[in-house]
């Protein structure tokens, strides 16, 4: 692979707000309110993600119940990414996607905190 | 460059052209003691060789694969991936973290499928890696496995039970990556 090729490794999920998690699409027409807010946490995400992040960075707009998915390219912005979420007040699914640059494999590992941090499980 | 033929770096350091294996396919390293840009893996489950797989520029294009418990040590780090699932190892129930890196790149190199796999400074001389070698053999009994050696005027009969392994030495491989090109 080129060096200039960009490659999208890593798959995260930015929990929604608490009032809109678990909203169906049902439900979700009508309550335009969620949507709105639903909305404006997806552009709060896009411009932290401009302001934190060094590399490319990938949101995924298919609706999801659970919350935002974002592909990032940097371990390194990942894990600031996680660091700073009381920074956000957000949170993250404890399950991070990678995908596997020989294989094209895509595999979940768990995001577990402990009293000193957090490691990968 | 051929698309059947891939080399294998094991454990033993040895002297070699390296450019004249990848005339002849890819090229597997588990060890971090060659000066060499063209790797296309390097395969191991040590945490110092991988930090100096990382911090070699030589590696800089080199694909970097580690098992997967190793792997989630390195977990932010993406110039490393974790190896595919490995049927012999799945076969055997064996835990992946005590095999070899050289067992390791042996595997991966089969497992890309290629129809020869070099083997060049893998350690035979430990009697538990060369059982294992003939084990490997047996398992993948479709992909030639050919053990390249120093010329010596002594024969070494380790591999005659098994249909799928050779003996090479390094004029007749060098004979051989000539004919390739």
């Amino acid at each position: 692979m080129k060096k200039s090729d960009v490659f999208l490794k890593y798959y995260i999920t930015v929990r929604w707000p608490p009032v809109c998690r678990n909203r169906s699409l049902e439900v979700m027409e009508t309550r335009p309110d969620l949507v709105d807010q639903m909305n404006a946490f997806r552009v709060k995400i896009e411009n932290v993600c401009k302001l934190l992040l060094k590399h490319r960075c990938q949101m995924d707009y298919n609706h999801n119940l659970l919350g935002v998915n974002l592909w990032l390219e940097s371990g390194q912005d990942l894990y600031e990414f996680i660091l700073r979420q009381p920074e956000f007040e957000w949170e993250l699914l404890p399950e991070i996607g990678v995908v596997n640059r020989l294989t094209g494999e895509f595999k979940k590992f768990n995001l577990v905190y402990t009293p000193n941090g957090f490691y990968i499980d | 460059m051929s698309n059947n033929n891939i080399s294998v770096f094991g454990s033993v350091n040895i002297e070699f052209d390296l450019d004249v294996c990848s005339r002849v396919g890819d090229v597997i390293t588990s060890t971090d003691t060659y000066d060499f840009s063209k790797f296309k893996y390097a395969v191991s489950n040590n945490d110092f060789r991988l930090q100096r797989f990382m911090n070699e520029k030589s590696f800089a294009d080199t694909k970097i694969v580690t098992t997967t418990p190793t792997f989630k040590k390195y977990f932010f780090f993406p110039e490393i991936d974790f190896l595919p699932d490995l049927a012999y190892i799945s076969a055997n129930s064996i835990d992946i973290d005590s095999c070899s890196d050289q067992l390791l790149a042996l595997l991966l190199a089969i497992w890309t499928e290629k129809k020869h796999v070099f083997l060049f400074g893998y350690d035979i001389e430990d009697l538990t890696e060369r059982e294992i070698l003939w084990e490997v053999g047996k398992f993948y009994p479709h992909t030639n496995i050919v053990y390249v050696r120093k010329p010596n005027i002594n024969k070494i009969s380790l591999f005659d039970s098994y249909p799928n392994m050779s003996v090479m030495d390094y004029n007749e491989f060098k004979v051989f990556a000539n004919e390739k090109v």
